[in-house]
């Protein structure tokens, strides 16, 4: 596997892993998953939608029109979920290995 | 449609039309849903984010696999770089001449350095994009003091390092580390510059000339180290391509710092010395080439990849060439234009038009002679986009050759005496085109008009440069050291591959 995925990006495909999403949908979901952190501006939403599509990490599926507006959402792909998972198992692996860590401080410390 | 809607749909003309009329109605959807009740005009963020992602759509680098961890990667080098000149180029170089109105900009840098360090994330990107509109407006800003502006080359510099710097740096927060490295290593630039004005054989007397120099060669030490982390990259299993993209993004303004005149192999007084301008054309061309074939060059695709949609990275085609050829005819025409038209005809003018004109004619005739069998278009469609091309060539050359003529004769726009040395420097532009022309026919189909175009363009190319090889940017014998670095470590490991 490559370089650790940017969090953006991460978040991005966190989204979508759910459930087919909108731009819009996709924006509110990133700013829940990292509790407020992370507001994703549209210009850049679509430049990271865009550039996971020429991957193949993410895809077209189906449009509607509500109130005038256009709505296209998008889905994770089989390798976008690949790659979305590996990432998972890195970030547990970090993880885990750090509250062991922790743990056993917590152990040898002084109370 | 309402006020607000009318003025997201403005802001969308940053993006090229193709793009608009795709993504044009879902991007503005998007930012209506995200836009309170009552919001009339687009937030100064909301618009930061529209200009950006369009231009990034029209400068064709949003989506090239890299560039954007690459910005990231470059983006605390190139803030380091600039807050560390900035010290020496206030504490050590003003001090020696009359006084400017760098400091300004100086200040403003190290003061993004210290925001970077010490403020809350959030506040980086203001205070670079400060540092930047300052430097940025110092020319027009200078006429109206009493002081002179810093010289525009130096402001040139300073500027597309404070783009990287912009461009890479996100709002999010950052750990310590990522936090003090711009300080750090503005500390150790300055301090390395410091040193090697010391060892300097003539000692830091004049003005900003020998400064100049002697920074590119602190520049050129950031990017062999950026260049040194990039070979040793694929040993820590990690692409390589961001590293190599950063060390690209630094070199590019890098490469404009060196020697202004130095001695050369060749003696002939017709021709200017070899000026801050061939090092910058040259420079640039040179690392943008670098940058083309970065971004063509895929060793490996997934079936993931393989969109079609996707700008595919194959060799370019007869339409390529068309361009090329069109980019020297346009040049010719203009450059003839200028000379005669300042009266000043040189041998070395006319030789560089008619080495234009030739390699156009070849490559133009390698493209009729191969789109016979296979031309689905309607025939005159190409034929016209290309006299287009050549006619726009042709308008940017003697644009920029008046441009030149400007700048070599003490920023006056008329009444020029020394026309020769004038007509000299103009035709160094001819270095762009030439280049693009040879790169083009090196990456072509190998056929004889072809290749003899190539020959042509990049003979001449060296007779205009190679002479003057003492006097390049230190960043590029870097850049080339790289490179052959580079094609040497792949000589064991594709040995070791097949051996026992």
């Amino acid at each position: 596997m490559s370089a650790p995925l940017q969090e953006p990006t991460f978040l991005i495909l966190s989204a979508l892993a759910a459930g087919p999403m909108h731009g819009y949908g996709v924006i509110q979901e990133v700013e829940a998953l990292s509790g407020g952190r992370v507001s994703l501006r549209p210009g850049t939403l679509y430049g990271a939608l865009d550039r996971l599509s020429e991957q193949g990490l993410v895809a077209q599926d189906g449009e509607e029109v509500v109130d005038g507006r256009l709505r296209r959402y998008y889905r994770l792909t089989d390798p976008g979920a690949t790659v979305l998972d590996a990432e998972v198992q890195r970030m547990t692996g970090n993880a885990r290995a750090a509250a062991a860590r922790l743990r056993r401080r917590a152990g040898t410390a002084p109370a | 449609m309402t006020a607000l809607e009318r003025r997201y749909r403005r802001l969308m003309l940053w993006y090229p039309r193709s793009y608009r009329d795709s993504r044009g109605d879902e991007i503005v959807s998007t930012l209506l849903d995200l836009a309170p009740p009552g919001q009339r005009w687009p937030t100064a963020v909301e618009a930061a984010d529209l200009i950006e992602g369009g231009l990034r759509r029209r400068l064709g680098v949003a989506t090239v696999d890299g560039l954007d961890e690459g910005l990231r990667r470059a983006a605390p080098v190139a803030l380091a770089l600039l807050g560390g000149a900035a010290a020496f180029l206030w504490w050590r170089v003003e001090p020696l001449g009359p006084p400017t109105l760098g400091p300004a900009a100086y200040a403003a840098w190290l003061l993004a350095c210290a925001v970077a360090l010490l403020a809350p994330a959030r506040w980086t990107r203001p205070a670079l994009a400060t540092a930047l509109a300052v430097t940025m407006t110092l020319p027009a800003v200078a006429p109206l003091t009493p002081y002179a502006r810093p010289p525009v080359w130096v402001l040139m510099t300073f500027s597309v390092f404070g783009v990287i710097a912009l461009a890479g740096t996100g709002p999010w927060s950052r750990d310590l580390e990522r936090r003090a490295a711009p300080a750090l290593g503005a500390i150790a630039v300055a301090c390395g510059a410091h040193l090697v004005a010391q060892a300097w054989p003539d000692p830091l007397v004049g003005y900003y000339q020998p400064a100049f120099a002697q920074l590119g060669l602190v520049v050129a030490a950031a990017v062999g180290a950026l260049a040194a982390l990039a070979l040793t990259a694929p040993r820590h299993d990690a692409p390589p391509r961001s590293q190599l993209w950063a060390t690209l993004l630094i070199a590019l303004p890098g490469a404009w710092l060196g020697p202004f005149d130095t001695d050369t192999w060749r003696a002939t007084t017709a021709l200017p010395p070899f000026g801050r301008l061939a090092q910058v054309l040259l420079g640039t061309t040179l690392v943008l080439l670098t940058m083309a074939r970065l971004r063509t060059h895929r060793p490996r695709r997934t079936p993931a990849n393989a969109d079609p949609s996707g700008a595919s990275a194959t060799a370019p085609g007869p339409q390529a060439r068309g361009v090329a050829a069109a980019m020297l005819a346009g040049c010719a025409v203009g450059l003839l234009g200028f000379v005669a038209g300042i009266g000043a005809v040189t041998g070395h003018a006319v030789a560089t038009v008619l080495v234009c004109g030739v390699a156009a004619a070849l490559l133009g005739t390698s493209r009729a002679g191969r789109g016979t069998g296979q031309r689905t278009r309607a025939p005159g469609s190409g034929l016209v986009a290309r006299v287009r091309e050549a006619g726009l060539a042709a308008v940017a050359t003697l644009a920029g050759a008046y441009a030149v003529g400007v700048y070599s004769n003490d920023w006056t726009f008329g009444g020029w005496t020394e026309l020769t040395r004038t007509a000299g420097l103009a035709v160094s532009l001819a270095v762009v085109p030439l280049a693009f022309a040879a790169y083009t026919a090196y990456r072509s189909a190998r056929q004889v008009p072809v290749v003899a175009a190539g020959l042509l363009c990049a003979g001449w190319l060296g007779w205009l440069m190679l002479p003057e090889l003492p006097a390049w940017g230190p960043v590029l014998p870097v850049l080339a050291a790289a490179g052959l670095v580079r094609a040497a470590l792949s000589i064991p490991a594709w040995r070791g591959r097949t051996g026992p």
